[in-house]
């Protein structure tokens, strides 16, 4: 008997014995893992600001998403006072060089040393994980209401990140040759595809957004928000409309739009709005959602002489009643206006808590823009006067407020205004920028100027080139990244290539 | 019975005596006058007639009368003997008299009474009376061939009670008894004797050997023990005393050579350090590629967890020690090395690698035998004799001229040498005059930084072992300490160990063991980072090491962390940064061995080993690395800018790194022997088993500063506020880490074989493993481990009774094994990381993909063998083939970012390893007490190759789709199609410049841009590089001669190794920011004295290949590579591919005098006096002298170039020892 007394132990506690065991690992089995999951790897991270320094835009970029895309477009110029001696020249356009010059690698230093495309591989790694979570909500059947929910807030995810990355890398939704055109690779599985991939069609992508959309707004129905960092039905509805706005299907657009306002339509009144505050913050009545870092707080470095600064173009848009222009911006101690929709100031010891991304905020005000710009293309004026004026009412003192009354394309011109106005340095500019230029109604393209000035110690500065993005430059479009063109041998294509921007 | 001998002054010489019967009294006749006459009367009778008795309580004699009555035969006893007798009962119908008397008889034994026919005669004797006479038995038992006595015989009387003993040093053995007593010596490797011992003192009894063939031994593989005749698998056996020589400390250092198809490579001399072991090349890519060492048939575990990556890796020097570490070799009794799937098949998928199993020593019965050995061991230290570097002059001119030349340093210098006393002069704190004395002073200093850094030491190793034991319990005690420092000054390892062996029969059907060996360890090094050998061999000799008042002389070195200089001097680094490690194991090994009956044993293990490492890593504050961290030098107060700064405000660093390992293994099994058939021709033996182990690490790492280790060990207390930077750096950067890993494993196995008239064997082994990784719930769960084998004994069929062909046998197997990596499952593995920083939800990230297509990787292995034994047994042998093919390796291939991940683990390789193997033992004389000579050569070749079948390959010789990366094509690390695994590549020198001899190469032309950009960079590597050699050796063996003249021994092991290739030293180490390649020495560097045969002139390229010293304008355009920044970027600049340019490769073979050992038995004569047994003195070397290329220029082949950091090179040892036995 004694003999057999090790295997009767071993066959007994054979289960617990082999149940699989490590320090930090575990399998992916229960609703709430998932929901870790999702938290960890599905949503797009928040740094922490802990803000001690004020030079830590570099060691935080590597964790932000698109900190650069606030800089190529219209609403923003450098802003170079001199020499600054007491940073030793820093200078906070370094990081975003490629990207304001509209160098041929925007991924270029100003010295002209190549850097790679983190952007890429790091929005692939959240769309797999959203990919994986999304399929394993409908396997685990532990907790239903919360698997739907969670299944619901991948989708939506998956949408957001396909929504940014074909305006990033593809063009504007042109509804004549968006079967065509070419999108972004679309990778919907759970698992790995060991293949070459090629680009699916603007169209492609956005079926699948409009599809992931839709089922994201059934999972979502019903759900409480557990947080800002957590997308709800407005969220999605949110993002749906200006969706279907891209796609320039004015009807659907309006329709998502109003789903937002009727349930949550209330704004901040900018009246209330205190100094030294921010107005992109969870206490906002607006706020909907947010996800990632916010790199426009450092790219308007307080104090810093060599940085960006809004372009006068965007200023002069504030008429001196308009609230926003002190809500959004300050003007620091050495002459420039600053962003300040996130308020952080070191001189003021005042450094925000929370983050609030600069390129995925959601907030109400956007879907009375987006209802006005739907309505206007839809030639119901009436509407869309009725919802710039809701917007521009929580905008300005009582006093100062006047309701306004346009139509036709004075009025489409007005709420593009409003909506620059309104939603700058959000994410927002530059997508818009190329969508106008392929409206059916009411194209719209422009020319924009970049200054570049050179600093140096014992001279004063001096610019060093001005460069022109034309109409159409292939440089609206960011280049897929090399590693990704040479690894899937051909079946991926390479936008057209973009300008030598040498200087 | 031997009953009639001697009966000279006995005065009963006869067993028994014999008195009146019934009818007749006789008085005391002798006896066989009495059955003479007895069978004489009683002749006519029939034999066995049939008795019919139906009787009850009856006496005995009444029984006697009624068989007298039914027969012819007659009762003869004596009355005394009758009177012992109860009463009787029987019944019987028509039974043979044999019979009956057998009945009777079986009632008489408890009277020691026996019936007992002689002729017609029945006789009632006593048993008792055959009350031997008390004796002793003596003898010398000597060899029937040397003719000398020999030690421990066992010598055991034949009938109960079994009375045994052991010969002593003299063959003398002296066993209590009887007279007559017939005594079965036995000895292993010796025919057993039957003797019956006369009592004569002197009387010899000669012992014949066994023939010295392959049989005869047993061996194990750590769950059966194996008879070698009948051995069906690739099983190499060697004694320990053999191999082990003074100098060795542990037991892998000692395997170099010894057996076929096993590769040691020493990539470093350093004190403590394990070498590499390949057992068979490389059957695995991702997974551990190192044996598994079994002691006492239980796997032991390294005490420390280290990732295979990091072990896989050729340059990384293991330091903290291995499974065996521990183990002391004097501990040690046999080695066997399992090699074929069919050896380690019971190991199941954790052996692909092969099986090292050590047995430790055990008692014999026989009185205590003590053994003490002590050993000291002299290793010289390395010194500037074979290093090919520059004197002070030398280089001092060498600066001259880059100084002439305009050449521009890297923007950090420190101004120190000829460079610091120009400054110097430049800025007017000294003069011409001066700077000319300083320059001359500088010339002759010739600092000799190996006799700084380096010491030569004596090593020490002492050994006290007591055995003995009686036939029922047997024992082995041993106790260990050595001593062994470093070659690098202050490096020290000490090691205590103790061994408790327990063999005790507790009856005839149970048997106990126990062992319980424990070891602690005590490593003291200079810490890594210091890297101090580094330092003698590139520090220019031009640097004085003390001031002129004997004080350390401190000199500004570059920080590239601070960007900044700080004091430093090598000394003072040695002996403020060090890294201690304290160890310390415990391992019980139990069993209980329980015959069921003689076919069946059960076996019950129980083993347990706890080890324990504290590894401390402290830097005090005056060192270098503390300066860097503090931002400024040892005892100048910090400005408050610096106080923000700094990280380290007051005192050293320490970290201290934990691990316990704790495991266990219960093992139940049972052995199945049986022979059946005419003359028992058929053998089935059988093992089923279960078990179950675990294994658990776990251990913290901490990171302390403020470290005062001169203040009595404490801590500094450091205010966050004053000191921001630490306290970030504290609160928040420095998280202790806690590790805690667990593995299970269940366990089943079962092997059985055949063999028929012990000529043909068949073999069959199976076993299966579940454990708790992530990894085994894989797609396909189950698969276990198998093979099959044979063996033909052809002597015995073809050669039959041949003298000159004794065996001639051979070997087969077949195996098959799976391999399946930890968390590559099916599901989706997350990581649980911290909570989210602003909402607080926990949060976690995927850890590792789901990959449900992955399959077991598989290995099979065909071996085949012929053992041979020649010409009576003069030459001995046995050659092997194999060919190892590893289907569905596991590989990191490539997959497009889109996935979300870079590489992904596939089943896409096949890794094919095949080898020859050759072991040879000649006797060439053998002249009995005379001289002898025995020769074993062997001879081990692995050829291994990676064919990968990766997707889309359709490029010939394209790498498999691993993202290889020029280092890796440089450093041997990269996976290629075709190529054997650790194949390393190397630019194409193409010669130097005609103009200003600057190195140039092949294929290496800017206009080749837009061709490389539209090749993939496996093709662009494989076009600027091209293939030169291998890491590893292909073949690696070794020749060991033993001679023996009378009391005089010599044993003499040479190894060697072939196919490896090594770089040479860089010319162009890394700068002060770690990029290979830097053209300008510092001043503080010392430069190679192959520079002395520079390019000069415009010509001088037709005589020489080392570059010339460029101007500043070339010399700036070399910085870096033309191909910077570009996606296939080759290199960093031309002189990093210099350095690793096929002119920089040099064969590694080498043939080295890896032991030599003169030894000397004391006399018997002399050791009688003193009252000792076996002791002998002996004389030995290890690595004594090494024949190697010439191109090395004093580099060791060990020393392989391939990393920045230079390892110590394998140096000569010489050792005295003495042993002594009691």
């Amino acid at each position: 008997m004694l003999f057999f007394l090790p295997v009767i132990l071993l066959i007994s506690g054979c289960k617990k014995f082999l149940t699989s065991d490590s320090q930090d690992l575990q399998y992916a089995d229960t609703y709430t893992k998932l929901d870790e999951l999702l938290v960890g790897s599905g949503y797009e991270q928040h740094p922490a600001q802990d803000g001690a320094y004020d030079d830590m835009f570099s060691t935080y970029e590597t964790q932000m998403y698109f900190p650069w895309l606030n800089v190529m477009d219209d609403d923003i110029t450098e802003f170079v006072s001199g020499f600054d001696y007491n940073s030793y020249g820093r200078d906070t356009r370094e990081e975003v060089f490629g990207f304001y010059t509209w160098q041929s690698n925007p991924f270029v230093s100003s010295s002209y040393v190549p850097g790679t495309d983190d952007m890429w591989p790091k929005v692939y790694t959240a769309i797999n994980a959203v990919n994986i979570i999304a399929e394993k909500a409908t396997q685990l059947n532990d907790n239903p209401t919360q698997l739907r929910r969670i299944r619901g807030e991948a989708l939506f995810l998956r949408a957001g990140y396909y929504f940014d990355m074909v305006n990033l890398y593809a063009g504007a939704y042109n509804k004549a040759t968006a079967a065509t055109d070419m999108g972004v690779p679309l990778k919907i599985t759970d698992f790995v595809e060991d293949r070459f991939f090629s680009r699916s069609t603007i169209d492609s992508v956005y079926r699948q957004i409009v599809a992931d959309l839709a089922e994201a707004e059934t999972d979502l129905t019903g759900v409480t928000q557990k947080n800002i960092y957590h997308a709800d039905i407005n969220a999605v509805n949110l993002l749906q409309s200006r969706v279907f706005l891209y796609m320039q299907d004015w009807s659907d657009a309006s329709t998502a739009a109003d789903k937002v306002i009727a349930r949550k339509g209330t704004l901040y009144n900018l009246a209330g709005y205190q100094h030294q505050t921010s107005f992109l913050s969870s206490a906002s009545p607006e706020a909907i959602f947010t996800q990632g870092g916010n790199a426009m707080i450092y790219n308007m470095l307080e104090g810093a002489t060599v940085s960006f600064c809004p372009s006068p173009e965007l200023m002069n848009l504030y008429t001196s009643t308009d609230l926003r222009k002190n809500a959004f911006f300050e003007l620091d101690e050495v002459g420039k206006y600053r962003y300040i929709k996130v308020y952080r100031s070191v001189a003021a010891n005042i450094l925000p808590t929370e983050t609030y991304s600069d390129n995925f905020f959601l907030r109400t005000a956007e879907a009375y823009l987006n209802k006005a710009e739907a309505a206007a293309m839809m030639g119901n004026t009436v509407a869309a006067n009725q919802a710039i004026n809701t917007l521009r009412q929580a905008r300005f003192l009582a006093k100062d407020f006047q309701p306004v009354s346009y139509s036709g394309g004075q009025l489409v011109d007005f709420i593009r205004d409003e909506r620059r106005r309104e939603l700058c340095f959000e994410g927002d500019r530059w997508f818009d920028l190329k969508r106008y230029a392929v409206n059916t109604q009411y194209p719209f393209s422009e020319s924009i100027v970049h200054t570049y000035s050179k600093t140096d110690e014992n001279v004063a500065p001096y610019i060093a080139a001005t460069l022109t993005l034309a109409p159409n430059d292939p440089a609206y479009l960011i280049p897929i990244p090399a590693p990704a063109i040479t690894f899937n041998q051909g079946a991926l294509k390479q936008n057209p290539t973009r300008p030598n921007r040498q200087f | 019975m031997h009953l009639n001998d001697n009966v000279s002054n006995k005065p009963y010489p006869f067993g028994f005596k014999f008195f009146a019967c019934r009818r007749r009294s006789l008085s005391s006749w002798p006896l066989l006058i009495v059955l003479f006459l007895l069978s004489y009367t009683a002749r006519a009778q029939d034999n066995n007639p049939l008795i019919t008795l139906s009787e009850k309580n009856v006496p005995l004699t009444t029984i006697f009368s009624k068989i007298e009555a039914q027969t012819s035969y007659q009762f003869l006893y004596e009355n005394k003997l009758l009177e012992r007798v109860k009463k009787v009962s029987i019944d019987t119908k028509n039974m043979p008299l044999v019979k009956v008397l057998e009945l009777l008889n079986m009632n008489l034994a408890k009277q020691q009474l026996g019936l007992k026919i002689i002729d017609k005669t029945i006789v009632l004797k006593q048993l008792a009376a055959i009350t031997p006479i008390p004796f002793r038995s003596t003898g010398i038992i000597i060899n029937a061939v040397t003719k000398l006595p020999i030690q421990g015989v066992t010598v055991k009387s034949k009938r109960e009670p079994y009375i045994a003993g052991a010969t002593n040093a003299e063959g003398y053995f002296d066993l209590p008894g009887f007279q007559g007593d017939t005594l079965i010596v036995s000895y292993i490797g010796f025919e057993t004797l039957e003797i019956v011992a006369s009592g004569s003192k002197t009387a010899n009894f000669s012992l014949k050997p066994m023939s010295k063939t392959l049989d005869e031994v047993v061996v194990t593989n750590g769950y059966q023990e194996l008879d070698q005749r009948t051995l069906t698998s690739a099983i190499t056996t060697l004694k320990a005393k053999d191999i082990l020589v003074p100098g060795i400390f542990t037991i892998d250092q000692a395997l170099e050579g010894r057996v076929p198809g096993l590769f040691v490579v020493n990539n470093s001399g350093e004190v403590g350090s394990a070498p590499k072991i390949r057992i068979r090349g490389t059957s695995t890519i991702l997974g551990n590629q190192d044996p598994v060492w079994v002691v006492d048939g239980v796997v032991v575990n390294s005490p420390l967890n280290i990732d295979p990556q990091t072990v896989n890796d050729l340059d990384f020097v293991n330091r903290l020690g291995n499974a065996i570490s521990g183990l002391n070799p004097a501990d040690i009794d046999e080695i066997n090395v399992l090699k074929d799937a069919s050896a380690t098949a019971l190991y199941g998928v954790r052996a692909a690698n092969g099986v090292i199993v050590i047995t430790t020593k055990k008692g014999h019965a026989g009185p205590p035998v003590i053994n003490y050995s002590i050993s000291g061991t002299f290793t010289g230290r390395p010194s500037y004799n074979n290093i090919n570097v520059m004197n002070s002059q030398q280089r001092i001119q060498y600066s001259e001229e880059l100084v002439a030349k305009g050449l521009n340093y890297p923007s950090v210098i420190n101004y120190v040498g000829y460079e610091g006393a120009l400054h110097d002069l430049y800025d007017g704190t000294t003069n011409y005059g001066q700077f000319e004395q300083q320059v001359g002073q500088m010339e002759t200093r010739n600092t000799d930084w190996f006799g700084a850094i380096t010491q030569n030491t004596l090593a020490t190793q002492n050994n006290l072992s007591i055995s003995g034991g009686s036939n029922k319990m047997r024992y082995f005690v041993s106790l260990g300490v050595s001593d062994e420092p470093g070659t690098i000054r202050g490096d020290k390892v000490k090691r205590y160990t103790s061994t408790v062996n327990l063999n005790a029969d507790i009856n005839d059907k149970l048997q106990w063991n126990m062992s319980l060996i424990s070891d602690i360890d005590q490593r003291n090094f200079v810490a890594q980072s210091v890297n101090a050998l580094n330092y003698a061999y590139n520090t220019s000799r031009a640097i004085p090491l003390y001031n002129p008042d004997g004080s350390l002389s401190y000199y500004q070195r570059y920080s590239q962390a601070d960007d900044n200089y700080f004091d430093f001097n090598i000394l003072n680094e040695i002996n403020n940064s060090r890294d201690i490690s304290n160890g310390g194991s415990i391992r019980l090994n139990t069993n209980l061995n329980y015959k069921i009956s003689n076919v069946l044993k059960a076996t019950v293990l129980f083993a347990y080993s706890y080890s324990n490492t504290t590894e401390q890593i402290s830097y005090g504050a005056n060192t270098f690395y503390a300066a860097n961290l503090r931002g400024s030098d040892y005892g100048v107060p910090l400005t408050s800018a610096e106080q923000y700064e700094t990280t380290l405000p007051v005192g050293g660093e320490l970290q201290t790194n934990l691990t316990r390992n704790n495991s266990y293994t219960v093992r139940t099994q049972f052995d199945f022997n049986k022979s059946f058939g005419n003359n028992n021709i058929n053998l089935i033996t059988a093992t089923l088993g279960g078990e179950a182990s675990s294994n658990q690490y776990t251990g913290y790492s901490t990171d302390r500063r403020g470290y005062l280790p001169d203040r009595g060990e404490t801590f500094a207390a450091i205010d966050p506020t004053k000191y921001p930077s630490y306290a970030q750096w504290a609160l928040l950067d420095d998280a202790d880490v806690i590790k805690d890993e667990l593995t299970n494993l269940l366990s089943a196995y079962f092997t059985t074989s055949y063999t028929y008239n012990s000529r043909y064997t068949l073999n069959f082994n199976t076993r299966t493993d579940f454990s708790n990784k992530f990894g085994s719930e894989s797609n396909s769960k189950f698969l276990p481990t198998w093979s099959v084998s044979g063996r033909w004994d052809m002597a015995q069929d073809l050669f039959k009774d041949s003298k000159t062909v004794n065996v001639l046998a051979f070997r087969g197997s077949y195996g098959y094994q799976g391999n399946m990596l930890d968390y590559q499952t099916p599901n989706l593995i997350i990581k649980q990381g911290d909570p989210d920083p602003i909402t607080g939800e926990n949060s976690s990230t995927i850890a590792y993909y789901p990959n449900p297509n992955l399959q077991w990787e598989k290995t099979g292995e065909i071996n085949t063998a012929i053992d041979f034994s020649f010409l009576q047994n003069k030459i001995n042998g046995s050659l092997s083939y194999f060919y190892k093919k590893t289907t569905n390796a596991f590989l990191d291939k490539a997959v497009s970012d889109i996935n979300g991940l870079d590489t992904y683990v596939v089943n896409s390789g096949q890794l094919v390893n095949q080898g020859l193997e050759v072991a040879l033992s000649f006797t060439p004389i053998n002249g009995g007490n005379g001289f002898k000579w025995r020769i074993d050569p062997q001879l081990g070749e692995v050829i291994n190759k990676l064919i990968g079948n990766a997707l889309n390959t359709n490029v010939q010789n394209q790498a498999t789709g691993n993202p290889n990366t020029f280092s890796n094509y440089l450093n041997g690390t990269a996976l290629i199609n075709g190529k054997a695994i650790n194949s390393f590549y190397s630019y194409q020198f193409a010669g130097l410049s005609h103009t200003n001899g600057m190195p140039t190469f092949k294929n290496d032309d800017p206009s080749n841009a837009a061709l490389y950009a539209s090749l993939t960079n496996d093709q662009v590597y494989q076009m600027v590089m091209q293939p030169s050699g291998n890491r590893i050796p292909t073949i690696q063996g070794g020749i060991n001669n033993y001679f023996s003249y009378k009391s005089v021994f010599l044993s003499c092991n040479l190894t060697y190794s072939l196919g490896a290739k090594v770089r040479l030293f860089a010319l162009y180490p890394d700068d002060a920011n770690g990029v290979a390649g830097n053209p300008g020495p510092l001043p503080e560097e010392n430069v190679s004295a192959e520079f002395l045969k520079r390019w000069q002139n415009p010509g001088d390229e037709t005589h020489t290949t080392i570059p010339a010293l460029l101007n500043y304008n070339d010399y700036v355009n070399t910085e870096l590579h033309w191909s910077y920044g570009q996606t296939y970027q080759y290199a960093n600049n031309i002189w990093q591919m210099y350095d690793n340019s096929d002119i920089r490769i040099v064969s590694a073979d080498y043939l080295r005098v890896s032991a030599l050992q003169i030894g000397f038995k004391i006399p018997d004569k002399i050791l009688k006096k003193w009252k000792l047994k076996d002791t002998f003195i002996s004389l030995a070397g290890t690595n004594l002298f090494t024949l190697d290329s010439r191109l090395l220029h004093g580099q060791d082949p060990s020393q392989a170039g391939f990393s920045a950091a230079t390892q110590v090179p394998i140096q000569p040892t010489y050792s005295f020892n003495l042993s002594v036995s009691l």
